[in-house]
């Protein structure tokens, strides 16, 4: 470990000292490829996000691809349809590690105004891990360029070592997900225990 | 094709039997999006189900509200106050501007023309969101028209400021015009593309600026004037060949004249109340009985059919989604096309998942 007050020496004579773990994590947080991919009203919101106004780009993250194979971040944007969920599923599977999920609008997080639909899913979060959720209906900009920045400094504090690290970095741990299946009347499992573990209340009396 | 592809515009999947490149058979598979929208609405108040009419078509959550709102003051017997005819009228032919900004933008898109065409659009698109966002508070979500009116008065300014948007309007249609229609690989991927007969598009039961590029004069603004545009002299622009080319230009000079409807409307806005003194919102229970509201919604005719027990929450509740109906007959345009100008007619029929599926 260098000494703080070396660093800070330096660093006046444009000589920056860092470790291998923070370059690796700055260069990963600011190229983050998101995927192009909506799902409904969220998506033109995601989209108005990469035009002029907001310009999603001065985050480095404005590489919208077409496909999973390319991209590293998956943006859920709308109401996910049990129809959709094994799609969802398998598109998330694809997508080449390390990579990330922001769960976009009350209807990716628990299927929002929605919700008693039959054939609506109650979170995208029951099959595959979010990284980051949105409320809103639809959010607005603002709050997806917010979600990137949490995202980004979730990713700036990653280890490579240690119980703490990333799902990416553990050799036991999987990058795919088992793909759901449309049953006679719901999905089949209804929901991934080994990703969605409800907190489970305890009542004091 | 899809469910998830970045030309079909949502979740939408085809199933096309190929020829080389040749399309030789397409049939549409819809449902990815299927939300229990009329179910719900079945099960929830009058005023309940107005926020979902607004995730229906969600370019244009105003125009939905109209529909819905039409509809139940049919059933209900309300009238509708002069200022708040007016303000609909406003807002809704912003919402048409805005919509066909968008599909202008996202068309160019699907022949190939990344990114330059769509940042123009959504610059425009945010202009026209500021004042939906100043007025209700949402910018896409807007939820403003009420039964017998509208939900809240223009706070002060926004006239004027609607007013400035709307006269430095055309000239971004201008530029957006000398962008596209000179382009030679646009008139490559559309002139001749995807081209529906009148007869079909009749039969099919097809409206909107799809119908009228086919040289149909069917606009239910004239046909069926509801609220006040009886009043506004504007033209019914109307293509010849019913290609994709036909398509682009008809929405290009239907927002002209939404222009012309606009700034007359701003100048003659009246003063006085914007809701029907009459018109409950709480405990509202229209009689028993049956009502249908229509109305030119962007994308062709939008129509609610309620049926009414008497009770708090409709009987029977059906939507008329203007997508879903000018989708039917995507195969017959597609035939003996190729698979890359499939893109592009789907692009031109104009399409929003929500509305598809419901
Ligand atoms: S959260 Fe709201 S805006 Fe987003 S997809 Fe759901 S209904 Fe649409």
């Amino acid at each position: 470990m260098i000494d703080e007050g070396l660093r800070n020496e330096l660093s006046k004579q444009g000589v920056v000292v860092t470790g291998f773990q923070d370059l690796y994590n700055w260069g990963r947080k600011n190229s983050l490829w998101p995927m192009q991919f909506g799902l409904a009203c969220c998506a033109i919101e995601m989209i108005a996000t990469a035009m002029a106004r907001f310009d999603l780009s001065r985050f480095g993250s404005e590489v919208f691809r077409n496909s999973p194979r390319q991209s590293d971040l998956m943006i859920v944007a709308g109401t996910v349809t049990k129809k959709m969920a094994p799609q969802v599923v398998r598109l998330y599977n694809q997508m080449s590690e390390p990579k990330y999920v922001i769960a976009m609008g009350a209807c990716a997080i628990s299927g929002g105004p929605f919700k008693q639909g039959y054939n609506v899913l109650k979170g995208i979060d029951r099959f595959i891990p979010v990284d980051v959720h949105i409320p809103g209906c639809p959010p607005r900009p603002e709050a997806l360029l917010h979600a990137l920045i949490t995202l980004q400094e979730k990713i700036s504090k990653e280890t490579f070592t240690g119980p703490g690290r990333p799902r990416h970095l553990d050799p036991n741990a999987p990058s795919e997900f088992p793909i759901p299946v449309c049953g006679p009347d719901d999905l089949t499992p209804p929901s991934n225990p080994e990703v969605w573990r409800p907190p489970t209340m305890v009542r004091e009396d | 094709m899809g469910p998830q592809h970045p030309s079909t515009h949502g979740v939408f999947r085809m199933d096309v039997v190929l020829d080389g490149e040749r399309i030789v058979k397409l049939k549409p598979v819809f449902g990815y999006l299927h939300r229990n929208h009329e179910k719900i609405a079945e099960a929830t108040t009058y005023l309940g189900s107005m926020p979902y009419t607004d995730r229906l078509d969600y370019f244009c959550s105003i125009t939905n509200n109209w529909a819905y709102a039409l509809a139940v003051e049919k059933l209900a017997g309300l009238n509708v106050p002069e200022r708040a005819e007016y303000i609909r009228i406003i807002t809704a032919e912003l919402t048409r501007l805005l919509n066909h900004t968008c599909l202008l933008g996202f068309l160019a898109q699907d022949m190939g023309a990344l990114g330059t065409p769509l940042m123009y659009a959504f610059r425009e698109r945010e202009k026209i969101l500021d004042l939906f966002e100043a007025l209700t508070g949402a910018r896409m979500m807007c939820n403003y028209m009420r039964f017998g009116g509208c939900r809240v008065d223009l706070p002060p300014g926004w006239i004027e400021q609607a007013a400035r948007v709307v006269d430095g309007y055309p000239r971004f249609l201008e530029e957006f015009e000398r962008l596209l229609t000179g382009n030679e690989i646009l008139m490559a991927r559309t002139q001749g593309v995807g081209i529906l007969p009148a007869a079909l598009a009749v039969n099919a039961s097809i409206t909107g600026p799809m119908l009228r590029a086919s040289g149909v004069d069917y606009d239910l603004r004239k046909t069926d004037p509801y609220g006040i545009y009886g009043r506004f002299p504007f033209r019914v622009p109307l293509g010849a060949q019913g290609d994709v080319y036909d398509r682009l230009m008809i929405r290009l000079l239907e927002m002209g004249e939404s222009i012309k409807i606009l700034k007359q409307a701003i100048q003659e806005l009246p003063g006085g109340p914007i809701v029907d003194p009459k018109a409950k919102l709480r405990a509202f229970k229209p009689k028993a009985g049956e009502a249908y509201g229509r109305i030119e919604a962007p994308k062709g005719e939008l129509g609610f059919y309620l049926i009414s027990d008497g009770s708090a929450n409709p009987y029977r509740y059906r939507v008329r989604p203007p997508s879903l109906i000018n989708l039917t007959i995507l195969e017959d345009m597609c035939l003996g096309h190729t698979i890359a100008d499939v893109v592009v007619i789907l692009g031109s029929v104009d399409i929003v998942l929500g509305e598809v599926d419901r």
